[in-house]
């Protein structure tokens, strides 16, 4: 009961810092480029690797609260792929790449040096 | 501050839906937990896309920013795809590639099949 209570609260938290955050950011720089889901989705990595349990002592409800919870609810796939789709049908190739490439690869270092933090 | 409370109580609730798939689909050597949350989430995105064309109302906030925002995730991917790279190259891409083609499509045709009704 208290694991899916730290889901539940965790994923609120974490949906509505995105939505803030990515809301704040879509507000202060006017382009087309998703730079607002693209910030949230790297810092999510960056602070994954940091309380990634391999790395650190965390209960399994802390990690539930945490990681799947506000992490989860943080970070996002499903806007990211829209973000994409919208860049394809716009014809921005070179904008949809760096927008991918920045985001998995990107995310992949700052995960790990969250991890060596 | 209403808006808030959508996108969080829709974040919340697709947390927990992911939080009960994780659960559910439990293979070691793949994660096709997180792959599967991933691309329904961004299917249904998509048809959400297609139908709502005004993101800031309540009904897309609830079910798009906060339920699919919230059960997809990029920051377990992340983790996931460092974790995979640790023990196969192939397995990390395949994972990797297998998300973002996967995705991009399934988004597709959510779009697609709103559009048509």
């Amino acid at each position: 009961m208290i694991d899916i209570l730290a889901v539940l609260i965790g994923g609120f938290i974490g949906a509505v810092a995105r939505f803030g955050i990515s809301s704040y950011l879509s507000r202060k720089i006017i382009t087309s480029f998703p730079w607002g889901i693209l910030s949230v989705n790297l810092i999510g990595a960056l602070v994954i690797g940091f309380v990634f349990p391999d790395n650190r002592d965390v209960s399994k409800t802390s990690e539930l609260f945490l990681i799947t919870g506000i992490l989860g609810g943080f970070t996002t796939f499903s806007t990211f792929g829209m973000e994409s789709i919208e860049l394809l049908k716009k014809g921005s190739y070179l904008h949809l790449a760096i927008y991918i490439v920045v985001t998995v690869f990107g995310g992949m270092l700052l995960f790990s040096a969250g991890y060596l933090l | 501050m209403k808006k808030y409370l959508f996108v969080g109580i829709g974040g919340a609730l697709g947390s927990f839906l992911r939080y009960g798939v994780n659960v559910f689909i439990h293979i070691p050597v793949f994660p096709l937990a997180t792959l599967s949350v991933n691309l329904i989430g961004t299917f249904i995105l998509g048809m959400l896309t297609g139908h709502f064309s005004k993101r800031n109302q309540p009904v897309p906030l609830l079910l798009g920013t906060g339920l699919c925002g919230g059960f997809t995730t990029m920051s377990t991917f992340t983790a996931e795809s460092i974790r995979l790279l640790e023990t196969s190259v192939w397995l990390s891409s395949l994972y990797i590639s297998a998300t973002l083609i996967l995705g991009i499509i399934f988004g597709l045709i959510g779009i697609y099949i709103s559009s048509k009704r």
